[in-house]
């Protein structure tokens, strides 16, 4: 979704995006931009997101409405940092009903002093049985000065759900760069491999 | 080719080498054993120029130049590979990408031309039979999920690609079975050349039984306390290192 095309509140109608989609708002000000949308029936979307500095020093939120039964939604998101550039990034997954899907994958690299806030939250409603959840929060920290706060959290108030969430941040596996390094391979390019490598799971669409 | 002068080293601040001296002259096959704590792969990670491996007094001379400063990359330049004794596993890093890359990283830097995709798939394959290695192996990430030998294999196939001078092979043995360890000796020897220097590091005899080493010497507490010809190493496995 090309998010610089939509400067006020806009609702885009599923023709144009996709038939899984009752509607999509996009809302972006100078410091924010946010999405809603809303599956219907029986749909199963794919979104990706892919931030980078473009996106930077903003507020990102986006929010899914399941109000229509046996709706599954994936999101794989990447935010990829320079310099002292922010991001914050919250989701919403808001389960009204029950039967509905939706599993996240967002992947972090910060690089340099740059810093990204994390929220994800999964609200299953009372009615929402069988519902399935997952959250991963995935965070690669490539300097001292960089900083990462995710906070995944899970409110449920139906009993019959699966979910699931978790939130990782490593660096750069030492062993693996020394041995990209004794091969010959210059430790500029070793790190841009592993960093790919991290970044690439993204797009290998299999179970997150 | 390598000359190593009363090296002195320390991991975290810990002193593991305590004064090694040994010169690696073209065309030997020399093997270093010891128990386990006796500084075996220290000195391998140090003679690679791994980060945390601090050399506080010594040389190390490779083709007559002190490479103490040197980075990894640059010593592999040079001609310098380590076997390890634990290949790490590189998920999401494709292991024929990775083989290309550094062949073609080494070549860069010495001036050669670099191999495109073709050329480099046609001279891989060459030496796959060598290793008793499957093409799927090249389509996987690097190491992930391959059996301990089929690690070793995949760091003999690297050995083949890169043509080392001198080649220090970390307990290369360990963990294999009979089957995987004839192949892995098989495979070195191919690599013994009058061009080519190779230090086994080693805690076992048997793989010295396949490579015949021209020189065994034995490392305790950081130091080499005694150096023979492999007449040693059936010594050393028949009394133990304690007999010493």
């Amino acid at each position: 979704m090309d998010m610089a095309r939509f400067n006020h509140l806009h609702r885009v109608t599923p023709g144009i995006l996709s038939s899984g989609l009752e509607g999509v708002i996009v809302r972006e000000t100078e410091n924010t931009i946010d999405l809603i949308i809303d599956p219907v029936k029986n749909s199963e979307t794919t979104f990706y997101f892919l931030s980078s500095d473009f996106h930077a020093n903003k507020h990102c939120s986006i929010e899914v409405n399941f109000r229509y039964e046996a709706a599954t939604v994936h999101i794989f998101g990447l935010y990829e940092l320079h310099d002292k550039k922010h991001i914050k990034i919250k989701t919403t997954m808001n389960h009204f009903v029950p039967h509905c899907t939706s599993k996240q994958l967002w992947k972090g690299v910060m690089h340099d002093a740059s810093k990204a806030a994390f929220e994800g939250k999964i609200i299953v409603h009372p009615q929402a049985q069988k519902t399935h959840a997952q959250l991963a929060n995935k965070n690669l920290l490539l300097s001292q000065q960089a900083e990462i706060n995710t906070k995944p959290e899970l409110e449920i108030y139906a009993d019959d759900v699966t979910c699931s969430h978790g939130a990782t941040i490593g660096c750069l596996d030492d062993n693996a760069l020394f041995y990209l390094r004794s091969r010959g391979i210059e430790e500029n390019e070793a790190r841009a491999i592993l960093v790919k490598a991290f970044i690439e799971e993204l797009y290998d669409i299999g179970d997150l | 080719m390598l000359q190593i002068k009363n090296l002195h080293a320390t991991v975290h601040d810990t002193q593991i080498l305590k004064g090694i001296n040994l010169s690696i002259h073209a065309g030997e096959v020399h093997a270093i054993m010891g128990p386990n704590g006796s500084g075996k792969t220290t000195l391998s990670n140090v003679l690679a120029g791994r980060d945390g491996y601090v050399v506080t007094q010594g040389d190390i001379l490779f083709f007559g130049k002190n490479i103490i400063a040197l980075t990894p990359e640059e010593r592999a330049v040079m001609g310098f590979f380590l076997g390890m004794q634990y290949p790490v596993e590189i998920p999401g890093v494709n292991n024929s990408y990775f083989l290309k890359t550094a062949l073609n990283s080494i070549r860069k830097a010495r001036g050669e031309s670099e191999l495109d995709a073709f050329d480099f798939m046609q001279l891989v394959k060459t030496h796959l039979a060598a290793v008793g290695m499957d093409e799927k192996f090249l389509k996987r990430s690097v190491n992930a999920g391959f059996s301990g030998g089929e690690k070793k294999r995949n760091e003999i196939l690297q050995m083949m690609l890169l043509q080392p001078k001198m080649a220090v092979l970390d307990e290369t043995d360990s963990g294999l079975d009979v089957d995987a360890l004839q192949m892995v000796a098989k495979g070195v020897n191919t690599l013994r050349d009058a061009s080519r220097g190779i230090l086994l590091i080693t805690h076992y005899q048997r793989l010295l039984t396949y490579v015949e080493p021209d020189f065994v010497h034995v490392l305790l507490g950081g130091k080499i306390v005694k150096s023979g010809d492999k007449q040693l190493a059936q010594e050393i496995e028949k009394n133990g290192y304690g007999a010493l």
